[in-house]
């Protein structure tokens, strides 16, 4: 009689796994097309530094390396200068004249943002962050400044 | 400040007169000596700071620093009759701000200009001393009190 | 030593010399009250109110400023109280109710003291939510520095500093109350020499240098104790970088040395050090143009040359400087000598100028001296802090002083200025003595020179009228010389260089030995290590330690040290050396950190068989070098320095050299090492020859090594370590090169006029236009354009016009020059800057300082 046994558990087990891949089979699947797709992310998604300008265009950052002193990592380096009447970047009489984050060394812990006195450094939702070159790594004023559009979803709150 | 067409033409032998009867005091000597020059020239000029500071032997940034401090003491050029309206509490109360209004109706400046053709200065003061006479102004040194609108014009012989 | 008072703070018992201010005695038991108006070097004021305590008073207890308030006995202080705690947060509040906040840009945030207290002391919160006051931000207030006004929470102490030690109130107070601001009388901005030490002492972000504005945060700098190369003070400086680049340069006390200021060039001007035309690779002359080269190459190059030119020594020479190290210079002698055989070793103002060898006294001698008699010297300009020194001593001590200058200078105003014309120094200073004589105590100490005595009646009967001095003057000066009981004589390059030096000095220190003083006759030098440069043997005569050739046991010995021997014959001093030049008559000339072209000695230097240079810049003697070897500045190697008083100081390495710049000893090093005698050492069947036959390998592995060589070589630095010399220096004592002065006739020195119609002088100014100062962006307005001063009543006999393009002439040369009128100058003399652009004084002068006869024509 074990024969018999065995064949009908057999076959429950087999149903039941089966159950499970056909109703994988019949639901959309999970995986994203990364990067042609967008992905979904928390609102609170710490991604790729930004820096922010003011409505009117001028800079946020006033290069005063707050950031700088509170990374934990020393992935930022700031070096300031002064604004000229000819050449303004931010409203104030000083600005950010090299302002680079080193991604390698970056652990995305937001503490820059939190020390920013202008809310010009913030976390974006860009998560790409794959490069080639080392040197690629090093996101450069110009890079921060400019933003490339990340293909995300946001989450909205459950 | 509004540009003065007048320039004062100064005399100075006179100015070095003053200096001279101040200078032996030195620096003690300076509020006298300055007060004294201006009252002959309407205005202290940088070059009768210098004269001033070099012979009474007070640094120029004192000099600055003291015409600063006091308010009837003058670095720019000012009108020759200087008004000065009160506006402190007696004469806010009675009505100040309409006396001020209308010398500022009849010269066309406002506080702390001076007329195009360099006659009147005008200034707000706080409270200059005379309560009792409360709105009051003061035109060089005549004291004019209870004004009105009116008696505004009057002054100014606009009527 | 001071009556002791006991006292009480918060319970406590403290004991303190009567009279101490009470926030110094509290500092010494460990509480710090807060302050920003109080300042150990300034006179108390109590203008903040920050530092208030309370104190058991007779109407009880009562809130005082603890600044302004002396300690007495039975004091009773309450500062951990609560109402003292709410009256010093009360008064931050008001403090700030007007304070922009601007932290994160202000080069002040981290290290402001009222940003600390206000985390220490505040509240945190304030009552003020008005809005606040709006005045001048980013207000230039001089080339140097940057005034906000906004952040200035009025402490007087920019004032007073300029008031009490600069002596020129140049800053005040203007208008009042919450309007109060600090600012300069219009259109009249700071020109005190010193008047970076403001920046310094402001205890908020409201003076901030112009040079280092934005470039740094405090917390980023790495700190390197150093010093101060621009002139022979040797001031402490603390050198701040980051990432390999000087920052910026902030005083280091040494109560020693410079107390704690810095004059404004050797604040600000630290621009050359990174600038881009620093040299970075050698250089050598290929086909007729410098082309860079590889070490290997250009030291190949010069070792191969020297080698050659070596067979007669007395063809080859080498110019050591009095701004590079100890080690440098000890090194480029030691070369010469023991490898090539050559005394042609000097530098500019070396050998040719008339001194003692000593320096000054001491720094601190400036503390006590009662006169001070400053012949030749014009302090403000040369030694600015220094000067700082001698004001303080005329302003608080009452201390005189005695000019003698041709020129009217700054430190004028505090004394009795005598102006001899050019070359009739020395007969004042004879007539001067001959006037002292007739003082019976003086006469006495002079003792049975009836010689000396009769020669000076004999020579000078009547010097004013000869001198064209007034009787009242003259009378001054020999009166302030005879109440003297502690003078202080001073000379410099300037009468000290030239034919007639030696004469000056000997008639001044004929003065000072009348005056019994002539252990304090100073010579005040232009550069850095002027002092070091003469103790290390950079002198045609002198060995290391300054021996004279003829010590024959001290050459010995020194034999012994080297290995090898010594040349016995003295070489040629600096303008000798030139001079054989321009004859044809050098064969190989290596110049360290020097530019005899810039002044006027290109033609010469064109003749010399391989010039070599090393220097930090592509200088005019750079451009006509055979090979250019690109040296590191003194932040870019360790080093010692010894300044004006004999104090030997270290300045270690703070960044690394540009490009492949390498320190002179290192040069040096590598050049020793090439040298032929080292195979022959080196080589295992060469025969044993005697003891001290052969010079011995060098094995420097850095600059400390050549220091303890030094010290083995040196007797006066004798046990000198560079740990030991700390960060204070060692001062070796002036005894250890004993003078044996007495008094001596001078002959006059023979100057003409001839067919000339004025006197030139040239001096050096603070700012000039050498590449150590014009490479400094913000002080290029102070650099003084090329003119010759003159005098109006010259201007008016010569009937000329100021501002006219005027031809200078001199029998060395002559130059197109805009006319200057100076009153400072005295008639019949013209005044010409040294080191302006295009050089004009130099090209003017003979290779040499001191008086040469010139006319002015008017230019067609």
């Amino acid at each position: 009689m074990s024969g018999l046994k065995e064949l009908v558990e057999s076959t429950q087990q087999l149903a039941q796994a089966m159950k499970i891949t056909l109703k994988a089979a019949i639901e959309p699947p999970l995986t994203v097309e990364s990067p042609v797709e967008p992905i979904a992310v928390y609102p609170r998604f710490r991604g790729r530094h930004e820096l922010r300008r003011y409505e009117n265009g001028m800079e946020r950052c006033i290069g005063c390396a707050l950031c700088e002193a509170a990374c934990p990592t020393g992935a930022i380096h700031v070096e300031a200068a002064e604004n000229t009447e000819e050449e303004r970047h931010s409203p104030g009489e000083r600005y950010a004249k090299v302002y680079e984050v080193n991604l390698l060394r970056c652990i995305l812990c937001r503490d820059c943002v939190r020390a920013c006195p202008t809310e010009a450094i913030i976390l974006g939702r860009n998560y790409a962050l794959a490069n080639y070159h080392r040197q690629d790594f090093i996101l450069t004023k110009e890079d921060l400044l400019n933003p490339p559009e990340p293909n995300v979803i946001i989450r909205v709150k459950e | 400040m509004t540009e003065t067409t007048e320039t004062f033409t100064y005399d100075y032998p006179a100015i070095e007169a003053i200096v001279t009867r101040h200078e032996a005091k030195g620096r003690a000597g300076l509020l006298p000596c300055l007060q004294e020059i201006q009252a002959f020239t309407g205005w202290l000029t940088p070059d009768i700071c210098q004269l001033v500071g070099r012979r009474l032997d007070v640094p120029l940034a004192d000099i600055y620093g003291v015409i600063d401090f006091y308010t009837l003491l003058y670095r720019e050029p000012v009108g020759k009759t200087i008004i000065r309206v009160c506006d402190d509490m007696a004469c806010y109360l009675n009505g100040s701000e309409e006396v001020l209004s209308s010398f500022k109706k009849w010269l066309g400046i406002g506080p702390g200009e001076t007329t195009p053709d360099g006659k009147y200065t005008l200034e707000v003061h706080p409270c200059l001393g005379y309560c009792d006479l409360a709105p009051m102004a003061m035109m060089g040194d005549d004291v004019h009190g209870h004004l009105t609108p009116d008696k505004v014009a009057d002054l100014l012989e606009v009527k | 030593m001071a009556d002791m008072v006991k006292f009480t703070i918060d319970g406590k018992e403290v004991e303190a010399p009567a009279g101490e201010l009470l926030v110094d005695a509290a500092k010494r038991i460990g509480i710090n009250i807060p302050v920003f108006c109080s300042h150990p070097k300034l006179d108390p004021l109590g203008a903040c109110r920050m530092c208030l305590v309370e104190v058991e008073g007779r109407r009880g207890r009562q809130l005082v400023t603890s600044c302004t308030t002396p300690v007495s006995e039975g004091l009773v202080v309450y500062y951990d109280s609560e109402r003292a705690r709410a009256a010093r947060a009360g008064t931050l509040e008001l403090l700030l109710i007007n304070h922009p906040l601007d932290c994160p840009i202000c080069d002040k945030g981290g290290e402001c003291p009222l940003q600390d207290q206000a985390m220490e002391h505040g509240n945190g919160e304030s009552h003020f939510v008005e809005e606040k006051h709006h005045k001048n931000k980013r207000y230039p207030i001089s080339d140097w520095i940057m005034l906000d006004q906004e952040r200035c929470v009025v402490c007087w102490r920019c004032i007073r500093y300029l008031d009490e030690w600069e002596d020129k109130p140049q800053l005040g107070l203007y208008h009042r109350g919450g309007e109060t601001v600090i600012d300069i009388a219009p259109g009249h901005p700071l020109d005190a020499k010193t008047s970076g030490n403001i920046v310094e002492m402001c205890p908020v972000g409201a003076l901030t240098s112009r040079v280092s504005r934005f470039s740094y945060r405090p917390w980023e700098l790495s700190h390197t104790d150093s010093l101060c190369t621009h002139c022979a003070l040797g001031c402490n400086v603390r050198v701040d970088t980051r990432l390999n680049q000087v920052k910026r340069l902030l005083a280091r006390e040494n109560p020693a040395v410079n107390d704690q200021w810095l004059c404004d060039k050797g604040r600000f001007a630290f621009g050359y050090m990174q600038h881009e035309s620093r040299l970075t690779q050698p250089l050598l002359r290929k086909n007729g143009t410098l082309q860079p080269a590889s070490w290997e190459e250009a030291l190949d190059a010069v070792t191969a040359k020297l080698v050659e030119a070596s067979k007669q020594p007395q063809r080859v020479a080498a110019i050591g400087s009095a701004k590079v190290s100890n080690e440098a210079n000890y090194l480029l002698q030691k070369f010469f000598r023991q490898y090539v055989h050559s005394n042609n070793i000097d530098f500019r103002h070396g050998s040719d100028i008339a001194t003692a060898g000593r320096g000054i006294p001491s720094i601190a001698e400036f503390e006590k001296a009662d006169l001070f008699v400053l012949f030749g010297v014009d302090m403000a300009e040369n030694i600015p802090v220094l000067d700082l020194f001698l004001k303080r001593a005329v302003n608080r001590r009452h201390a005189k002083v005695l000019l003698i200058n041709s020129r009217r200078v700054e430190d004028s105003r505090y004394g009795t200025l005598l102006q001899p014309a050019p070359g009739e120094e020395v007969l004042l200073l004879n007539g001067l003595s001959a006037a002292l004589l007739k003082d019976e105590a003086i006469a006495k100490r002079a003792g049975r020179l009836s010689g000396y005595k009769a020669w000076l009646a004999d020579m000078v009967s009547e010097p004013t009228a000869k001198l064209n001095l007034s009787e009242s003057d003259f009378g001054g000066a020999v009166a302030m010389l005879r109440r003297a009981q502690r003078p202080l004589f001073l000379y410099g390059e300037a009468v000290a260089g030239g034919k007639s030096g030696a004469a000056n000095v000997t008639a001044l220190t004929n003065l000072a030995l009348l005056l019994g003083a002539v252990d304090r006759v100073g010579y005040l030098p232009y550069d850095a290590n002027a002092q070091g440069a003469r103790d290390m043997g950079v002198l045609p005569d002198r060995l290391p330690g300054q021996i004279v050739l003829s010590d024959a046991s001290a050459v010995s010995r020194l034999q012994r040290q080297w290995g090898g021997t010594v040349p016995a014959e003295p070489g040629l001093t600096y303008l000798g050396m030139l001079q054989a030049a321009a004859q044809g008559e050098l064969d190989f000339l290596y110049v360290m950190g020097s530019d005899p072209a810039a002044e006027g000695m290109s033609e010469a230097l064109q003749k010399v068989g391989f010039l070599v240079v090393s220097d930090l810049f592509l200088t005019e003697t750079a451009k006509l070098a055979d090979v250019v070897l690109p040296a590191a500045d003194y932040v870019e190697s360790d080093g010692t320095f010894t300044n004006l008083e004999r104090r030997v100081q270290r300045a270690p390495k703070a960044v690394r050299a540009p490009g492949r710049a390498a320190p002179d000893w290192l040069i040096l090093t590598h050049l020793a090492q090439r040298w032929p005698v080292v195979e022959e050492i080196k080589d295992p069947k060469r025969k044993k020859r005697g003891h001290g036959r052969t010079p011995n390998i060098w094995s420097y592995a850095s600059p400390q090594d050549v220091l303890q060589e030094i010290a083995r070589v040196v007797p006066m630095y004798a046990g000198l370590t560079w740990d030991a010399l700390g960060d204070a220096g060692q001062q070796w004592p002036a005894e250890a090169l004993p003078l044996r002065p007495r008094l001596q006739s001078v002959t006059l020195p023979t100057l003409s006029r001839r067919s000339f119609t004025h006197w030139l002088i040239a001096e050096r100014v603070l700012y000039d236009a050498g590449q150590l100062f014009a490479t400094t962006e913000q002080g290029h307005n102070l650099i003084m354009a090329p003119a010759v001063h003159i005098n109006s009543h010259d201007l008016a006999t010569a009937s000329l016009a100021v501002g006219q393009e005027i031809q200078v002439t001199s029998p060395h040369g002559s130059v197109r020059l805009p006319l200057l009128v100076d009153e400072n100058v005295s008639p019949g003399t013209l005044f010409v800057p040294l080191g302006l652009a295009g050089a004009p004084a130099e090209q003017l002068l003979d290779g040499q300082y001191g008086p040469v006869p010139a006319r002015i024509e008017a230019v067609a």
